[in-house]
């Protein structure tokens, strides 16, 4: 496993991880509850954080294993930069079914079950939360298998 | 114009093993990781023009005989 390897699989154990938390901090069975702004607030503070902690951790590790030796190079940088490419497209096209929402229920006021509903504000947050969680996972996962496939 | 696609062959696992390295000394010796020397060697991956310079010149063989370009269809190289 390449240094890069190894980092996109801390970074996505960390992302796992920190996501659970938002997710148990705001789902109660299948739905999201109506929650105080105070609460999101925090939730919001301490994901943050958390990805601030982790991410810095896991670059503090790395540049300690580069004074090791351990290398990162060309066909790294190629991956990571395809993965980046992957992640943001990902991101686009979460971001484009999210404006379908809103554009649906723009035309029909009530919102039809298989919608989300978007003018529930907790939703809304934990809906944009994940679509950020999900591009950062879907970058790594891809380095992860363009580092065994190409 | 159109121009023909094509892939570039090398023969770096043949010189590497003739000069007794394994793929992680060589990949010491060019500054690369031993995944990249191996994807390289397996042609999935064609290296940069200084990184494929730096291969030849730690084979002491000149780049022609390290690289070659064939061309798709014609089997020209």
């Amino acid at each position: 496993m390449t240094l890069a390897e190894k980092r996109a699989g801390l970074s996505l154990a960390i992302g796992i991880c920190i996501f659970a938390y938002l997710t148990a901090n705001m789902i109660d069975g299948w739905a999201i509850p109506d929650q105080e702004a105070r609460h999101i607030w925090r939730t919001w503070l301490f994901v943050l954080g958390l990805g601030t902690v982790g991410e810095g951790a896991v670059s503090i590790w790395a540049n300690y294993m580069r004074q090791q030796g351990a290398l990162e190079d060309e066909r790294d940088e190629q991956i990571i930069a395809r993965a980046d490419r992957l992640g943001l497209l990902v991101g686009f096209c979460a971001i484009n079914v999210l404006i379908w929402q809103i554009l649906l229920q723009s035309t029909f006021p009530t919102p039809v079950q298989w919608t989300l509903n978007i003018q529930h504000l907790p939703t809304l947050f934990f809906v944009l939360m994940s679509v950020l969680f999900l591009c950062h996972g879907v970058k790594q996962v891809m380095i992860l298998v363009l580092g065994r496939l190409s | 114009m159109a121009v023909a696609k094509g892939r570039v062959l090398n023969q770096i696992r043949q010189l590497r093993t003739q000069a007794g390295l394994t793929q992680q000394d060589f990949a010491n010796l060019v500054g690369a990781t031993r995944q990249t020397i191996l994807a390289i060697e397996a042609e999935k991956y064609a290296p940069s023009l200084e990184l494929a310079f730096r291969m030849a010149r730690a084979l002491s063989v000149p780049f022609e005989t390290l690289f070659q370009f064939e061309e798709e269809g014609t089997g020209s190289k």
